[in-house]
């Protein structure tokens, strides 16, 4: 399959017609520009098999910078694309790492993104990018035409410019930006399936992440922190504070349009629905709960003990892919209890927090 | 003829936002009748592009088509990122021509 890197409008690039080893070679290889478009033609195929290429690849083309160990250097290598208010991905390349800012804020915003949340990783949890192996970040801004939506497609992410009525561009909230690549630290380490109680864990871990790296590069405390997941992203307007508030689940909007946000903070208001995949956006809000809890409860800066507790339960290979709530919450406790000891107050905060919203 | 296009899903799948995209070719206008048609026709005769539900692609969103003419009705359903063009160019249609129900 070959999908168009560069638009619709403009023909196949030559890059379709040319084999994945010789496009590895390319990425390896050539000029900035051609690694870029190699690797995004990589990208744009649908087969696992150059999936794991250009997964290969990107390992590859920083044998020398990138290492988990403590003390050597992790690269970060960004590419932004634009999709032109096409559907095609990934796009057209308009800025690469190390190039400057440009008059977009789309792209400025999701090159700074990307930035941020590798540093989060980084600084804070000793991760070398999506996957602890200095993975490259791809991004693609201006997908679609008033497209209100955000994802990660298992290669990169995607960001629509909403429909200026009421919702803003995807880019605007550095924790939507988290939120997105985050999707991708937890297929590499869980694989989470994206369906009920795993799912709403999966799109949980999400929104705790991409809440900490705002909160890090705001350098807030869990007391200033707000809480609130993509609170630049709704047009301004009586009754929409944000898209979802991990402090109080249910808050975050109240709006003739957009309805009442729906968000439960409690098992007893679990919402059993076949949309939305079982309702991950929905009952996120009981696990997000929790971690609100937990972190304000320890105190001080939420990345560094409730989110390192929350991080190695993520990597505990006794997650799996069709977790529970309750499983969840088991190995954030097991997990604490390893890292700060059986009765140490995190430890003890994380049980309470789990309890208080009817998990435990 | 009419054209209904649900839409689950997606990172701001609100309440208020859920219910389905309904155009007639009644109540569009007589300009653009031809063009529905056409729109339809196209995305009918693409439907083997559609892949079905998203897979595998958190914060991905679900569109079904559902299209009534001629006495009977036929689903399209198709998932980000892979949603055909044919069958882009119809929902979009249905979004900018059609009523939002509750």
């Amino acid at each position: 399959m070959c999908l168009r890197p560069h638009g619709k409008d403009r023909p196949h690039s030559i890059f379709c017609i040319v084999p994945p080893h010789i496009l590895v070679e390319i990425a390896r290889n050539g000029t900035p520009e051609q690694r870029a478009r190699a690797l995004g033609t990589l990208n744009a195929d649908a087969t696992v098999r150059q999936f794991r290429a250009t997964v290969a690849t990107a390992r590859a083309l920083a044998p020398a910078h990138v290492a988990t160990m403590p003390g050597t250097q992790a690269s970060l290598r960004r590419t932004i694309y634009s999709a032109g208010n096409d559907e095609s991905l990934p796009g057209d390349v308009v800025r690469l790492e190390g190039a400057p800012a440009g008059d977009d804020p789309a792209v400025n915003e999701a090159y700074d993104g990307l930035g941020a949340t590798f540093q989060f990783y980084l600084d804070t949890l000793q991760r070398n990018s999506i996957d602890n192996a200095g993975l490259p970040l791809t991004a693609t801004v201006h997908y679609g035409r008033e497209y209100d939506n955000a994802f990660w497609n298992g290669r990169q992410m995607v960001f629509g410019d909403g429909d200026s009525t009421l919702f803003r561009r995807f880019t605007i909230s550095l924790d939507v930006i988290g939120h997105e690549l985050t999707h991708g630290v937890t297929e590499f380490e869980s694989g989470l399936a994206y369906q009920g109680q795993s799912g709403a864990l999966n799109e949980s871990i999400s929104d705790v992440f991409g809440s900490l790296i705002k909160q890090y590069a705001l350098k807030q405390s869990a007391e200033q922190a707000d809480w609130l997941i993509g609170a630049e992203l709704l047009v301004p307007g009586p009754g929409r504070t944000a898209l979802r508030s991990m402090k109080a689940p249910g808050t975050a909007y109240d709006d003739p349009v957009l309805g009442k946000d729906p968000q439960p903070a409690h098992m007893k208001q679990y919402v059993n629905t076949v949309q939305d995949n079982g309702g991950v956006h929905i009952n996120s809000g009981i696990p997000n709960h929790a971690f609100y809890l937990a972190a304000t409860a320890i105190g001080g800066n939420a990345w560094e003990k409730a989110g390192r507790i929350w991080y190695e339960a993520l990597l505990d290979p006794n997650l799996k892919s069709h977790a529970s709530f309750r499983a969840f919450a088991r190995l954030t406790g097991t997990n604490a209890d390893r890292l700060y000891g059986a009765n140490s107050a995190p430890s003890k905060a994380v049980h309470n927090a789990w309890h208080a919203v009817g998990v435990l | 003829m009419q054209v209904v296009l649900h839409i689950d899903g997606g990172f701001a799948a609100m309440p208020g936002l859920a219910g389905p995209f309904v155009v007639s070719d009644q109540a569009v206008a007589p300009g653009e009748r031809g063009k529905l048609d056409a729109l339809v026709q196209a995305a009918l005769d693409d439907r083997g592009s559609c892949g079905g539900p998203a897979q595998n692609c958190p914060d991905g969103r679900t569109y079904r088509l559902s299209i009534e003419r001629d006495g009977g009705q036929e689903e399209l359903v198709a998932g980000d990122p892979a949603v055909p063009p044919a069958f882009s160019a119809l929902a979009q249609f249905v979004r900018q021509h059609g009523q939002r129900l509750a």
